[in-house]
């Protein structure tokens, strides 16, 4: 593909893990020209610009008067809506990672400037891209397992340290953390909003200023109940990073989707260690390659910001139960 | 001689009169069931017409029965001075359970509830690990029940009134086990099927606190169709502690032409241990490992939860023991 084809996007922050995946997917497609990155940790960004030979500029600004048409946000959730509403004021559409900000009030203003700047924002929610979860979808649209009764989710995880576990910087612990993912994709295969969350939350596995655990129960409009388990509670000699799990009750049937089951085994004596190597197909490129084409075929984002509030007021709901200790009415007020 | 007369023959009568014949010195003298059809299918023993018969000719009563029907029979029981078995739960109301507890503590009677899963190798095991604190303190913990829907004699099961749905069926189990675990519960917050009207089927998810901290989750089906299964997972601040009913299958056997089975088997048949048990506190008043007080608090924290689910609000535990 000659250059001039390519989509020409930006970096906005590595402070997010994930960018450091999604650069390097997307710097591996054709259609895709990765310019360079912004970050205001320079140390990391001189790492970055090193490691994926692109050019780190010395601010975000600088990055958005470049010829690019899209930026990918991966700071910390506090920034999003700063950085968000600078690019859409760029004129550049926006991959944004989860949660799309730490409140409502930012997450409005993001899907606002977009908006109002005829750029697309659309969110991280790479699970919509698992195999095991497209393909329950499906069998659910076809109505093979009857009307959906009940689901029972989680998104465990382990410990991240860094600045998630500076409430200032990531808005919320593990429940800010793992709730958006599976709360999305309820909602995804619902086509439904959550009318009420209870939650019961703490931070006792970690002892630390942030919450590390807890358990949500909350009902959709239309009466289907659910559960999510957010915990960061993996521990580190557990197998794996975490899950995403969904059993989804229906009048006719039931489906059990373990997202990263697909692993083999490795025990390895060095590290004293059993671990699990994945072998299932990525879902990030997915996403990835969604974003892309939204872009190069002027389509509607796959996953709104709209999306990325409504899953996200779920976690802040969740944190108003435990503190009242009572169940909450959606939206909040 | 121990003599024991079973009241009801399902499921469970049939299960407890085996168990009940293995055990040295008892006898089972007889059967009755408002059903004498069902009753009489009941081989090697006695079918009685009447209940008043029945309790006439024994010294201990096993009370199988549909759960709204337990109180009348255990208060006979403790009437008549009987040692009284009585399957899980101990009954359908909190204003029956308070009658029962007041007359049994009055009358000084025998009572067992057969809260099973204290007798079960692996769940005495998950709880001797929880008080050897060998992942640490347990935090999150996550528990889960479930099966396909029985319909029993008359469909009972489904009827709320009769059965209190799958959380006074299965997940009463786990509750037990949990306060076993780590004691009274402070809160619970619940959800399911059967008080939404959903029909001859049940699914629940609860929410409980329990005073000491922990945090958990439990699912009850009835609305699952490949059979039997449980697991429980204790997310500590060490580590972690797991157990899934699916993966320990010790034994595998398939036969040509596609049937096949999985079995764990172990030497200790839960229903006889847990008999013995009972049989021992009626011949040496040896405590067994649940007393009637616990039966009590269980049924408590699980008719909160049935609450919950009808409210849509977090019930409190008020009194925690009678």
């Amino acid at each position: 593909m000659a250059s001039d084809d390519k989509v020409k996007i930006g970096i906005m922050s590595f402070a997010h893990m994930h960018a450091h995946s999604y650069t390097a997917y997307l710097m591996g497609m054709d259609s895709v020209k990765v310019i360079g990155l912004a970050d205001d940790d320079k140390k990391r960004g001189r790492a970055m610009s090193k490691e994926f030979k692109i050019k780190a500029f010395d601010n975000c600004k600088k990055l958005l008067k470049e010829d690019i048409e899209a930026v990918v946000i991966c700071s910390e959730n506090s920034k999003h809506a700063e950085l968000a509403i600078m690019a859409a004021e760029a004129k550049k559409h926006i991959l944004c990672e989860k949660p799309i900000s730490t409140n409502i009030k930012d997450a409005q203003k993001m899907i606002e400037a977009c908006k109002k700047n005829g750029v697309k924002l659309m969110l991280a929610f790479p699970c919509r891209y698992l195999t095991s979860v497209t393909r329950a979808r499906r069998i659910i649209e076809n109505g093979e397992i009857g009307r959906i009764l009940a689901i029972k989710g989680t998104n465990h995880g382990s410990f991240p340290g860094g600045w998630f576990v500076d409430v200032k910087k990531s808005g919320g612990g593990a429940v800010m953390d793992h709730t958006v993912h599976v709360v999305d994709l309820m909602r995804w295969i619902l086509n439904k909003e959550v009318k009420r969350v209870y939650a019961e939350i703490d931070k006792s596995i970690h002892n630390k200023k942030i919450d590390d655990c807890g358990t949500l129960a909350f009902e959709f409009h239309g009466g289907v109940i659910a559960t999510l388990d957010p915990s960061w509670s993996r521990p580190k000699s557990f197998m794996t990073w975490g899950d995403v799990t969904l059993d989804i009750i229906g009048e006719k049937g039931v489906i059990q989707v373990d997202a990263f089951a697909q692993a083999i085994n490795v025990f390895d004596d060095t590290k004293n260690k059993h671990y699990w190597a994945n072998w299932g197909s990525n879902a990030d490129t997915k996403m990835l390659r969604s974003f892309v084409d939204m872009i190069r075929y002027n389509k509607e984002p796959a996953i709104s910001g709209y999306d990325g509030l409504k899953a996200m007021e779920v976690a802040l709901g969740a944190y108003e139960s435990a503190k009242k200790k009572q169940a909450v009415e959606l939206p909040l007020k | 001689m121990d003599r024991v007369g079973v009241i009801g023959c399902g499921k469970m009568g049939l299960k407890h009169m085996d168990c009940f014949r293995r055990i040295p010195g008892v006898k089972v003298v007889g059967v009755y069931d408002t059903n004498a059809v069902k009753c009489k299918e009941c081989s090697g023993v006695k079918h009685y017409e009447t209940v008043a018969e029945l309790f006439k000719d024994c010294d201990i009563v096993d009370i199988c029965t549909p759960t709204n029907t337990h109180k009348e029979y255990i208060m006979e029981g403790i009437k008549q001075k009987k040692a009284v078995f009585v399957e899980k739960p101990l009954c359908r109301t909190m204003d029956e359970a308070n009658e029962i507890l007041k007359e049994a503590k009055k009358k000084k009677a025998k009572i067992m509830v057969g809260h099973i899963l204290r007798y079960f190798n692996q769940y005495a095991n998950i709880k001797r690990l929880v008080d050897a604190k060998a992942a640490g303190k347990p935090c999150v913990v996550r528990i889960s029940r479930v099966n396909g829907f029985r319909r029993g004699s008359n469909n009972w099961f489904s009827s709320l009134e009769k059965s209190g749905g799958v959380i006074l069926d299965l997940m009463i189990h786990d509750i037990d086990f949990l306060m076993w675990c780590f004691g009274d519960v402070e809160r619970v917050y619940a959800m399911n099927l059967m008080s939404k009207g959903v029909q001859d089927t049940d699914y629940a998810l609860a929410v409980l606190r329990f005073k000491n901290g922990v945090i958990a989750h439990l699912e009850a089906s009835w609305a699952h169709y490949s059979g039997f299964r449980t697991s429980v997972e204790m997310a500590c601040d060490k580590g972690l502690i797991s157990y899934d009913s699916r993966n320990p299958n010790t034994l595998a056997v398939e036969f040509a032409g596609g049937r096949n089975f999985k079995d764990s088997p172990v030497d200790e048949n839960a229903t006889l241990v847990e008999l013995k048990d009972f049989i021992n506190y009626t011949r040496s008043g040896k405590i067994p490992k649940l007393d009637i007080d616990d039966a009590y608090g269980c049924l408590e924290v699980s008719l909160a939860a049935l609450e919950s689910t009808k409210t849509g609000k977090v019930v409190t535990i008020k009194k925690g023991k009678f």
